[in-house]
């Protein structure tokens, strides 16, 4: 662990000031995370009584949302629930640089990886074998104390790999869930990841994505970032093999004070890749969110093609929302395009709807699903949409979370004008053998 | 219900005054019809009723059962039950048709919706109104064609049951057989529901599908003529200019 270490100081200093950004609006409006405090209070020994909350936590998770979690992971202490061949954790004590060697990014530029691992607490690992498919639900939550954790995902050849992840917490001070994906898809892999941040307001979050794809295999990575008082996440995806297709969605809801900072790169280094990047951000009472997203396209990524698509859509007037889409092209022969755009709720069509008698909340909701329904509609795992849409309605009807809300899937009764699988595996679906043709 | 209008006064936020002074009473049942050429106030007149943020009501007052509505917000006066039919829906994309109108019949009779029932009636009354590409899993009003939004606002009209409705021109951009599905329809849940309808519109055609008790001619804000069919006939015979004139 001693070569991570040693750029951890350095890591530190530069994740709270991050020189290396040229961007001046970003680095007006990043969110910095006052990691020196934090790294102090990252525990050494066990806490058992995370082990009742976590499994407390996980109850009502299934109970209220039917996710049921394979591995929970609390700041000090590990559960598994279900035992998967899929999935290993260690223990920061027993990891050892065999574990880690070929798995983990090690590059001096690349300071907030370094300083992840030199300070996890936690690694998880899931290896899903040539030809094997594989489901895994993750639980994470802080429990009155910091988390750090590193997944590291190996997706082999041919192999499939679906990946829920809910984050939480549980906390009475201020604290930090801090994990690191490492994503590997080799050849004709495929994996769809789910990340639903969740967490109360007293959590920092920070979150880094590091995704590599091989010739000819397809990421869908969606996130859902709806807790934690501050957020910052750094994202880079890396479609390098031939025809590597890379799908990343991000959707942020912002309410009470709430700040978020989501950098994502998108870069396509093969010929033939396809990289897109949509994120979405609404945001009230105060909270802000600053969306950065870059592609990169490389000198070999002929025949490439890279979206990069920002939008916003602020519900009074004291949210902000920043968004900076930006590229870099390196290949004549790609096709890239990149877009933003924010606005505020449309008089007019709040008028339509109230003068139908739904009430300002209501139409607000309405507004705010149909806002992100586009975005829902992409994710093929059902459990996830209806997740999303939950969280999005018990934000938007209490203002509140950081909660386990009900299940709410109203706002995703829109039908199939996105596709005519919309609803297939879905409770309203299943239970009242409602056929919407 | 009845729906009194007296003396009321509207304007636009930046205080260009519109609506100057109309007296209108309109109850359940009742089947009114406001003409006017362009620009003379009518559709400021509608939202106004509804209470769209844009205008202010600088005199006057708009009164529901003896009860003034103009410190009500849209929700509620549609709770009390005014509809409007806008002329130009918005469309607003990712909203699907159905959800919004599931939402808005729970928000007005504060019942949650049986969906099986709820379905049912969606349906059929997009076969009565001959909506051939249908409504159900399409977003409100997005990529609509012109007859499909007019078809459309009848059908929440239907849905929503409301006592007293405003159409703001129900007709414009429909061809003869649509404005004949219209009429009928609108004919048709007057009829089922006792509802009263004030009936926007330049042009007499749809008024030969339908049976209007009162006409009212609206010109710079003011109701300027009023009277029974027989108005319809004038204004079609010698245009708005001789109804204008006569009043001046």
């Amino acid at each position: 662990m001693k070569q991570y270490n040693s750029m951890s100081t350095e890591a530190l200093e530069l994740v709270n000031t991050l020189p290396e950004e040229q961007n001046e609006l970003y680095k007006k409006h990043f969110v910095p995370i006052p990691l020196d405090r934090f790294i102090k209070e990252i525990k050494t020994g066990e806490n058992p009584h995370e082990v009742e909350e976590l499994r407390e936590l996980s109850n009502v998770l299934d109970k209220k949302l039917g996710v049921k979690s394979d591995i929970l992971i609390g700041s000090t202490v590990t559960v598994s629930q279900n035992r998967t061949k899929h999935v290993k954790v260690i223990n920061l004590k027993d990891v050892t640089e065999d574990h880690l060697l070929g798995k983990m990014h090690n590059s001096n530029e690349d300071r907030l990886v370094a300083f992840m691992h030199a300070y996890s607490r936690h690694f998880v690992f899931i290896e899903v074998p040539e030809g094997e498919t594989a489901h895994v639900n993750l639980l994470f939550a802080n429990i009155d104390a910091p988390l750090t954790a590193q997944v590291l995902i190996n997706v082999g050849r041919g192999a499939t790999l679906d990946l829920f992840e809910w984050n939480a917490s549980k906390t009475k001070s201020q604290s930090l869930l801090g994990v690191m994906h490492e994503i590997r898809l080799e050849s004709h892999s495929k994996a769809d990841v789910n990340i639903v941040h969740n967490e109360d307001n007293n959590t920092w979050l920070l979150n880094h994505t590091k995704g590599k794809l091989n010739d000819n295999s397809v990421l869908n990575a969606n996130y859902v970032y709806n807790g934690g008082c501050n957020s910052r996440a750094k994202n880079e995806f890396d479609a390098f093999g031939y025809s590597a297709n890379s799908r990343i969605i991000e959707m942020i809801m912002g309410s009470r004070e709430q700040k978020f900072d989501i950098n994502t790169v998108i870069t396509n280094t093969g010929e033939g890749t396809v990289s897109d990047l949509e994120s979405k951000a609404s945001g009230s009472n105060n909270s802000g969110s600053i969306l950065k997203g870059f592609a990169n396209v490389g000198d070999n990524a002929r025949n490439s093609k890279s979206f990069v698509n920002e939008r916003g859509l602020l519900l009074d007037k004291s949210a902000y929302i920043i968004s900076i889409p930006g590229m870099s092209i390196n290949n004549a022969n790609v096709k890239a395009t990149h877009s933003s755009a924010t606005a505020p709720v449309d008089e007019d069509s709040m008028f339509y709807m109230m003068s139908r008698g739904t009430d300002a909340i209501t139409a607000k909701r309405l507004l705010v699903a149909g806002f992100f329904a586009g975005s829902i509609a992409k994710i093929s795992n059902p459990l996830v949409r209806e997740v999303a849409s939950s969280l999005m309605c018990e934000k938007i009807n209490t203002g509140t979370f950081g909660n386990i809300p009900k299940l709410d899937t109203s706002a995703l009764w829109i039908g199939h004008s996105y596709g005519g699988d919309m609803f297939e595996g879905h409770y309203k679906y299943r239970d009242r053998k409602m056929v919407i043709e | 219900m009845e729906l009194d209008i007296k003396d009321l006064h509207v304007a636009t936020v930046d205080g260009k005054e519109i609506v100057k002074g109309v007296n209108l009473k309109v109850k359940s049942g009742e089947f009114h019809v406001i003409m006017g050429p362009n620009g003379s106030g009518k559709t400021t007149l509608a939202k106004a009723i509804m209470g769209h943020p844009g205008f202010k009501i600088t005199k006057g007052n708009i009164f529901v059962d003896g009860k003034s509505i103009t410190s009500l917000t849209p929700d509620k006066r549609a709770k009390l039950g005014l509809f409007l039919q806008f002329q130009n829906p918005v469309e607003i994309e990712g909203v699907g048709f159905v959800n919004f109108l599931r939402a808005a019949r729970e928000s007005i009779t504060d019942n949650t919706v049986d969906i099986k029932q709820f379905m049912g009636e969606v349906r059929s009354y997009t076969e009565k109104l001959a909506i051939t590409n249908g409504i159900v899993g399409r977003t409100l009003n997005h990529g609509f064609s012109g007859g499909e939004k007019k078809k459309g606002e009848i059908l929440q009209m239907a849905v929503l049951r409301p006592a007293i409705s405003i159409l703001d021109e129900p007709d414009s951009g429909l061809d003869i057989d649509a404005i004949k599905v219209v009429a009928s329809n609108v004919n048709d849940i007057m009829k089922d529901h006792g509802m009263g309808a004030i009936v926007i519109t330049h042009y007499s055609r749809i008024l030969s599908y339908m049976k209007p008790q009162r006409v009212h001619v609206m010109h710079d804000g003011k109701i300027v003529a009023e009277g029974g069919k027989e108005l319809i006939l004038k204004l079609e015979k010698d245009g708005y200019e001789s109804v204008i004139k006569d009043k001046e």
